[in-house]
């Protein structure tokens, strides 16, 4: 039976109903406020959580005439802070210093509070990101970045120039094409949590991956001629040089040897300065290598027949109108154009200057392309030093006959001599063969021709009498090759020495161009060394025989046969049997690394298959990429690439591979690389 | 369910299991439906913690969870109701005792010594849970009999008091200011409901008051949450950033949500998702649906709870029921009420739906309670009673 107080309990529980459900009520109205009808919420949720992630393309692939990868890129570890998360400054900063072999009051300022994300060290190899990872430090973390390797080190570095650790082309063909290999990023909208990582979103974003880019240079013969321009400079004791060879029915640069070279992979050490392409960017004066274009000029406008004979003054002249004296380097009475060209005479050359007036002569200076850029378009290229003709005063109308007062730079005198080389037309030199869109069609760029420098007659002529340059009584005897009919001038430039004012008589800039074979020009090089010492200061020494050398082994791997009939012709007409020949540069640099056997010898000619074999031989050949200090993900990537395959033994770094870089093999070879601890990281855990 | 409601009806009462009547199969579905959405919801934000796994091991942890409540409830449910009024007050000295050794020997996280770890138990104990249960067991024996003799007065609320004063004291030690203040609400509401005066209960529910506000402004962390409740927007990135989090919750489910699973809001952006802002991530995946439907189920508990302690004949059911369910009821509007921004954040769980065994066992253990009471058994005339004891249901 109920008592009083249970039904007063009863009544008071009514109360608790009516406010509990109350409550409940209220709570409902409340939630249908926030889910419904306010809406900062989703606002919020929307502002925080949506991002667009920007993903920068994979940068295209730099390859040579053959394919071979030139510059790739391949993912590398960066290390960086979330300052807000570290927990121990100090203790983070020491026990990342050795790692990262940083001072820890360097590592303390990167790691410092201020900034949402900090890189604290890009690009390590993977032993060390691998061991910063194992350390678990809050608030530092490991990301892959694209990085770019060149494989080939410094093969072609000034070339190809280099990228920034931010993906951005700085010099060379890096900076040219910069645009076409980076491609566009992708914009990915993607979901962030709350603790800052990436969601994975569908959809694309859009982007397009970098395009790659054909070079027209040829790696083989790229490689094989930076040994040669190495040997000359060291022979010749010259601070540098350069070795250009073109094309000169296309334009197409075949090699760019730059000295002193550097490897693009550690342009971070090196600085970009290291990466100038002199043979582009600097103008200097190209001596007696001008007469060659004065002559061209000189028959061009018939103001000199080939066969004019001109006095030389037997060796000493005062140019008129001045007090200036110039001088030949031996005494020469009367001789005809052939000769002059053939002996170099500067006093002959001013004559003939003379008769061609300024204006046709600059006029045609300029139409060879002197004075003004290429058309190139290699980065910071620069348009050498052409003043009009109306500011020559009566030095200048002299001298720039024979190449002083007047700046080249070694692509213009390339393109020019391609001139005369092919008829007379001036091409636009070309670095890039190709370009495709990533996993694309090669899409070729096409031979232009700038202009109609000469008649095609007037072009002949000259290239006849520099025949005789290289013939054994020529200044530039030494560039003859056996077999082959070879063209060429030499110049010996005396740099201005600006503290005593005048041209110096102890720093020189030597010069051979050389074109080959004379009857259907092949190849066209330009061969220069920066201030040889004696007795190799002049342009028919060392720079002559570095020429013979390396068109040699081009012309053989263009397919050109030498002729031994054609070496004899040319004696007996010169008559002069005992010339010396041209004889190797450097034994040892020779054949070691490129198609021996193949070389300069005469054999192809007895062997009527030899051309045939030679491109197809080399056409599937690569050369070994350098190996050492990668990472075995590094290399994979880079001999995939290469379309070599590779066997790996042992962790960390390379320290050995076989066979070695810069070796022309079959593509399909096995490389043999060798890992172990890097000797700066110290052991890595095996 | 109108299968059940004619086994009421018969006179030869059929099976007497303690689902049979209405209220049983009211009370047992609403929690079942809660318990379930419970489970999918513990995996659904624990996933995010255990990518990888199949099944999030603190997914595991609660499903194993929701198998020891069962059977809790299952045993609570044997268990005649006279019985827990002899147990009660040697269960209170047992809970006292576990708040004690958990000052001692527990171990604290997020700041607060709340956990008691005993060797050979696979889970961690918190005893604040098991002490709120005794308390109210207590409370509602000593205010049943005072109802049968006296009459509820100045004296019991006396001895509610100072039951009350010992597991309240060591809760705010550990501190667990939202247990402490659940069980003051609760004891007040027992009061209240055993007819006591509210002349007389206004002192010491304005004393409590005091000491609560006196609490809060003495403890940087409790006032900078007072803060953060009072003006959560301003303060997003500090003191309001939970409170935001959970309003953004809202708002991105809306009205039907964004899809079991699908929620953001559980990656790092809402603390505490899976256990005391479970509600804001049921919002945001199920939407305002899924909230009604759990207040809705709430409001169906409190409804016949309460609907079986009106319909007691003797004080002690009356008022043990009551408390059951109050110890249910409150912990949740409570924690709805912070989840939603109306209250400043204390820290409690969501009844049946939070992450967490200990809840949820203590929670079965107050429905077993609660579907006893509703069962045929209790509801039999007084003087059968009587026989105390029997627990056996009589075949039919």
């Amino acid at each position: 039976m109920r008592s009083a107080d249970v039904r007063t309990s009863t009544q008071r529980l009514a109360v608790v109903r009516v406010v509990m459900l109350a409550c409940l009520v209220g709570l409902a109205a409340r939630a249908t406020h926030l889910a419904v009808f306010d809406p900062k919420g989703a606002a919020r949720g929307a502002a925080q959580t949506e991002r667009t992630l920007t993903l920068a393309a994979v940068r295209g692939q730099i390859v040579d005439r053959r394919g071979q990868a030139l510059a790739v890129s391949v993912d590398a570890p960066s290390v960086f802070a979330i300052p807000d998360q570290i927990q121990n400054l100090e203790r983070t900063a020491r026990s990342l210093s050795p790692l990262l072999k940083l001072a820890p009051q360097a590592l303390r300022s990167r790691l410092r509070p201020g900034a949402r994300f900090r890189f604290v060290e890009r690009w390590l190899d993977e032993a060390r990101a691998e061991r910063i990872l194992a350390l678990k430090l809050p608030g530092i973390g490991v990301i892959r970045e694209p990085r770019r390797r060149y494989p080939n080190a410094s093969l072609a570095a000034q070339a190809l120039g280099f990228t920034n650790i931010d993906g951005r082309g700085v010099r060379g063909i890096e900076l040219q094409e910069d645009a076409w290999l980076r491609g566009t990023p992708r914009r990915l909208p993607v979901e962030r949590d709350g603790s800052g990582h990436f969601l994975l979103t569908s959809g694309s974003g859009g982007g397009t991956a970098g395009g790659d880019v054909k070079l027209a240079l040829d790696a083989t013969l790229q490689a094989a001629a930076e040994r040669e321009l190495q040997a000359a400079v060291e022979a010749t004791g010259a601070r540098g040089g350069l070795l250009l060879s073109m094309d000169p029915r296309s334009g197409e640069i075949l090699a760019l040897a730059e000295s002193p070279a550097s490897d693009p992979n550690r342009f971070r050490e090196l600085g970009d300065s290291a990466f100038k392409s002199a043979a582009f960017l600097d103008a200097t004066e190209p001596g007696s290598v001008m007469k060659a274009f004065l002559m061209a000029a000189a028959l061009d406008a018939e103001a000199v027949m080939s066969d004019s004979i001109f006095d030389c003054e037997s060796g000493k002249y005062r140019i008129p109108r001045t007090q200036k004296d110039i001088e030949d380097a031996n005494p020469y009475g009367e001789l005809d154009m052939a000769s002059v060209l053939r002996v170099s005479s500067n006093i002959c050359a001013v004559k003939i200057a003379e008769v061609l007036g300024a204006r046709a002569h600059f006029e045609t200076l300029r139409r060879f392309g002197f004075g003004r850029k290429t058309g190139s378009g290699f980065p910071a290229e620069s348009a050498g030093i052409l003043n009009p003709w109306q500011q020559w005063g009566p030095v200048e109308r002299a001298t720039i006959a024979y190449g002083q007062g007047i700046s080249v730079t070694a692509v213009q005198v390339a393109a020019a001599a391609s001139a005369l080389a092919n008829g007379g037309e001036l091409l636009e030199p070309r670095l890039v063969l190709g370009h495709r869109i990533h996993g694309g069609r090669w899409h070729p760029t096409h031979r232009r021709v700038v202009r109609r420098v000469i008649g095609r007659e007037q072009a002949r002529q000259v290239l006849r009498m520099l025949e005789s340059v290289v013939g054994p009584e020529g200044t530039g005897r030494r560039a003859a090759i056996p077999g082959i009919r070879v063209a060429g001038k030499t110049g010996t430039a005396q740099k201005w020495d600006a503290e005593e004012g005048r041209y110096s008589n102890r720093r020189f800039r030597s010069w051979f161009v050389g074109i080959a074979p004379v009857d259907a020009p092949r190849l066209v090089v330009v061969s220069s060394l920066d201030e040889p010492k004696r007795p190799h200061h002049t342009g028919g020494g060392i720079t002559a025989s570095l020429f013979a050398e390396v068109a040699r082994s081009q012309l053989a791997s263009l397919g050109v046969r030498a002729r031994p009939d054609e070496r004899a012709q040319h004696v007996v007409a010169h008559k002069a049997p005992s010339t010396p020949a041209a004889r190797p540069l450097t034994p040892r640099a020779a054949p070691a690394t490129s198609v021996a056997g193949l070389q300069g010898d005469p054999a192809p000619a007895n062997c009527p298959s030899a051309r045939g074999l030679l491109v197809d031989s080399l056409g599937s050949r690569v050369l070994v990429p350098n190996l050492k200090t990668l990472c075995a993900r590094e290399v994979i990537q880079i001999t995939r690439k290469a379309g070599l395959r590779v066997e790996v033994t042992g962790r960390g770094q390379v320290i050995d591979q076989k066979p070695p870089a810069g070796l022309p093999v079959d593509s399909g070879t096995s490389i043999w690389v060798k890992l172990g601890p890097s000797p700066s990281s110290g052991k890595t855990q095996s | 369910m109108p299968g059940s409601a004619q086994s009421v009806n018969t006179p030869a009462p059929g099976p007497r299991f303690w689902a049979s009547t209405p209220e049983g199969s009211a009370l047992l579905t609403s929690v079942t439906l809660l318990i379930a959405l419970g489970v999918l919801m513990s995996y659904s934000t624990t996933a995010v913690q255990a990518l990888g796994e199949s099944i999030p091991r603190l997914a595991q942890r609660h499903t194993a969870g929701v198998v020891l409540a069962a059977l809790t409830l299952v045993a609570a449910a044997r268990v005649p109701l006279q019985r827990w009024r002899r147990l009660a007050l040697p269960l209170w000295f047992v809970g006292v005792a576990l708040l004690g050794a958990t000052l001692l020997v527990g171990h604290s996280a997020n700041g607060a010594q709340r956990w008691l770890t005993i060797p050979g138990l696979p889970m961690a104990l918190q005893p604040a849970e098991f002490a709120r249960l005794a308390s109210v067991l207590a409370v509602a024996a000593l205010l049943a009999r005072s109802m049968e003799t006296s009459g509820a007065g100045k004296r019991e609320v006396m001895r509610c008091a100072l039951l009350a004063a010992a597991p309240v004291a060591l809760l705010l030690l550990q501190p667990d200011f939202g247990s402490a203040a659940v069980l003051v609400a609760v004891l007040a509401l027992l009061c209240f409901t055993a007819g006591v005066g509210l002349r007389v209960m206004a002192l010491p529910a304005g004393l409590a008051l005091a000491g609560a506000v006196a609490y809060v402004s003495l403890r940087p962390y409790a006032l900078a949450r007072v803060r953060g409740f009072l003006d959560p927007w301003p303060n997003a990135q500090t003191e309001g950033f939970q409170l935001v989090q959970s309003f953004v919750a809202f708002g991105r489910g809306g009205l039907l949500g964004v899809g079991l699973g699908d929620g953001r809001q559980k990656l790092h952006y809402l603390p505490e998702a899976h256990t005391d802002f479970i509600l804001a991530m049921i919002a945001e995946e199920i939407g305002l649906v899924g909230v009604l439907l759990v207040l809705g189920c709430f409001a169906v508990f409190a409804r016949v709870s309460l609907r079986v302690a009106a319909r007691s004949r003797e004080p002690f059911p009356l008022l043990l029921v009551t408390g059951m369910m109050a110890l249910v009821l409150v912990p949740a509007l409570l924690n709805a009420a912070v989840v939603m921004g109306l209250v400043p954040t204390t820290g409690l769980a969501l009844p049946f739906l939070s992450h967490g065994s200990n809840s949820l066992i203590c929670s079965a253990l107050a429905v077993g309670i609660l579907l006893r009471a509703s069962s045929a058994d209790e509801q039999r005339p007084a003087r059968r009673l009587v026989s105390r004891g029997r627990t056996r249901p009589r075949t039919a």
